[in-house]
Formats: C-alpha cells, structure tokens, sequence
C-alpha cells in the first residue's frame, strides 16, 4: 500500500518547529511538525509506502535510529491521513 | 459632518426616537432608533465625538431597541432590531445600553466580510498597529482600557479588520466593553474614566462600556500597519510574563479564532501570512496593569526601532 498527498497545499513557515499547512480542497489550516511537512513533500512527488518513507526519512535525518525513525514516521502519517492531507492508494 | 455632541439633547433625543440617527463608527454607518432613556444617555455620553451623516444618508446597519407592543413596554421588556427582523431573544429594557453595544459589534462579526476579521482589541501608538488577541476572560479590554488611559489609540475593542493580503488595520473605534471585577480596577487605574451606563445581571455579569475615543485622531479612517501582536492572559496575582510566541502558533491561534478566517479560505490564509510576517508576537501574563503597560511602551520602542 503506498501513501499519497491529497492535494497541494499551501504553507506558512516562519522558521520554528512547526509550519501552517492550507489545505485548499478542504479550506482546512492545520499546524504540522517538520517531519509531516517533510512527509508531505515526499508524497507530493511521488506515492510512497511506509517503509519506503521510514528508509528515506533515516537516510536523510541524521543520527536516528531504526526504531525512533519508525515511530515518528508513522505517527505523522496517522496524522495527516486524519487531516486527510494523504491518502492510500 | 458634526458630531454627535454638536446637537442638543433635545435634537438628538428627537432623532433617536424617529430612527433617524446615523452614526459614524469606522467605516460603518449605523442608523439607530430608540426611546429607551439608557440608551440615549449611553450614546450621548460614549459617542459624543462620533461624526454623524444626514438623515437620508446610507446606513450600513439599521438597529432598533423597542418593546415589540405595549405590553411588552408595561412589562419593561425590549427587542433588538436588525434590518426589521428580530435576531435575539426579548431582553430586560434595563439591559438595552449594553445589548445595543452587543448588536453593534454582531453587527460587523456576521457581516462586512470585505477584510479579514480577527476576534481581538487593536490599538495604535506612533504609527505602530498593536493586536490583542485573547478568548473572552483573558483580559485583553481590560489592558485595551488601560493602554487607551495611558495615551494609546484605540482602533477596536472586538474587531480587527484587515484588508486581504496586506497588514494594515482598519479603524474601528468604539466604546471599550467592561465586565465584573474588570469595572473596578480600570476606576482604580484611572478616576478619571469616562463610563456609560452600568448594567446588571447581564449573561456575562456586570457590564459597563468605556468611552474610548480620547486620543487625538481616533476617528482618523487613515489605515494603520499591525507590527506587534501580543496574546494577553490576566491571572490573578501572577507575576509578569513576556516571551516570545512562535508565529505559527500566533497564526493557528488568532487564525483560527477570527470571525471569517474559514470562510474566506484561501484569501484568509494569504491575509495571515501576509500579517504574520510583518509582526512581532508575544505571549504576555499579567496580573498588574500598569507593569504591562510599561512592558508594552517597551514593545513599542523596539518596533519603532526595527
């Protein structure tokens, strides 16, 4: 199963942990943390399953382990398939 | 256009009572009618410096606080009018000032969608646009009040309006809404302060309105830039709090807690970025007004300065 982003959105990033997401098809603003951000990105390119996010998400975070990089992975996930920014396919 | 003041009592009371009366408040026009003695003294004493327009000039609101029939009168109970139509449940005729008060800005919160409306007090001092944006309780007309005792502009005690996609303020100056233990320490802050009628056993306590218009210029429709945005927390007995607050969450949380926001779904959230870029946002706990006023003329240098 691979996820995929829902639509593209529009952010507000003033350069603190979180960012403002807009997503234009619902009209909904969430507050998301940078690893739903950067999850966002990677699904707007291309559909992607959970390991293949957990392997790249610890490629490029430095010093995380396997296990670490899995929960957070994951949990993002859930959360933005709860905001319905993603969707699988 | 004359002021309100510039009439006589009897001119005004004469006006009011035919519904002819149409006050200048910001950008709107508001066409009033009442008999009620409270509301006449209310508006005379609050609004003495508002501009008023010709009788058959545009409104943008039409109100009216009258009993419905005489019954209604014999039983001291009003309605509030808005365009005709009853809106509201049937009140207490002692309660009229204050329900005219909370009509006016009903007013603007259901309709005028042609800006961004945050839920805030905003004020302004040497050209710098303050917002206030805060839950009811969190104090934010209390510090208003005291900020506009202490030589700052009141632009709004309620709204902030804000063209679409630019900072600027709208002016929007109105009477400051008091309530409970609020009521006394602004008489505390200052002796001086002009206050409209007291109103009792309101659903939100006691409320008194504070005329507001006292710094020069305050009906200057001139647009003025938002630089500071401070979210004020009043807690009993706490000490002065002042950090900064990240401006994602500063623009989750007056997004989200404005008027239209959702409504105006993409233009609202470029308006807010727009915003959030151009100001500073603090959170600031207080218990001592005169320490946060102080806090905030500091605030207010460090803007000028940037």
């Amino acid at each position: 199963m691979k996820w995929r982003a829902c639509s593209q959105g529009r952010i507000y990033d003033a350069g603190n942990s979180h960012i403002v997401y807009f997503d234009p098809a619902s009209g909904s603003t969430y507050m998301i943390n940078e690893v739903a951000d950067w999850l966002l990105t990677e699904l707007a390119i291309n559909p992607l399953t959970t390991e293949e996010l957990i392997n790249r998400f610890m490629s490029q975070a430095e010093e995380i382990s396997g296990a670490e990089a899995k929960t957070l992975v994951e949990a993002q996930i859930s959360e933005l398939q709860s905001y319905d920014l993603i969707e699988a396919s | 256009m004359p002021r309100f003041k510039e009439i006589t009592d009897t001119e005004a009371k004469d006006t009011l009572a035919r519904g002819d009366l149409r006050l200048m408040v910001g950008p709107f026009a508001y066409c009033l009618q009442s008999n009620e003695t409270l509301v006449f003294d209310g508006l005379r004493k609050l609004y003495g410096d508002h501009q008023i327009l010709p009788t058959e000039s545009f409104s943008d609101f039409h109100l009216s606080l009258r009993p419905a029939n005489l019954v209604q009168k014999w039983r001291k109970k009003i309605d509030f009018y808005f365009d005709g139509q009853r809106p509201f449940n049937r009140i207490e005729s002692q309660h009229a000032y204050a329900f005219l008060e909370w009509g006016m800005n009903w007013c603007v919160s259901t309709t005028a969608n042609e800006q961004l409306k945050l839920h805030a007090a905003v004020l302004a001092k040497n050209g710098i646009g303050l917002i206030l944006p805060g839950l009811p309780g969190a104090g934010k007309s209390t510090l208003a009040a005291a900020l506009c005792l202490a030589g700052w502009r009141i632009l709004s005690d309620e709204h902030a309006l804000i063209p679409f996609r630019t900072n600027n303020l709208i002016p929007l100056c109105r009477p400051i809404s008091l309530k409970n233990q609020s009521i006394e320490i602004i008489r505390k802050f200052d002796a001086n302060v002009v206050l409209g009628p007291e109103t009792h056993e309101t659903h939100k306590g006691t409320v008194v309105h504070m005329k507001a218009d006292l710094a020069p210029g305050s009906h200057d429709q001139s647009f003025i830039p938002a630089q500071l945005m401070i979210f004020p927390r009043y807690s009993q007995e706490a000490k002065l709090v002042l950090h900064k607050k990240p401006k994602t969450e500063a623009f989750m949380f007056a997004g989200l807690h404005s008027f239209n926001y959702s409504l105006l779904s993409q233009t609202g959230f470029d308006t807010m970025c727009t915003l959030m870029d151009a100001v500073s946002c603090y959170d600031l706990t207080f218990s001592d007004l005169d320490k946060a006023v102080q806090v905030i003329e500091k605030l207010l240098l460090e803007a000028g300065k940037s």
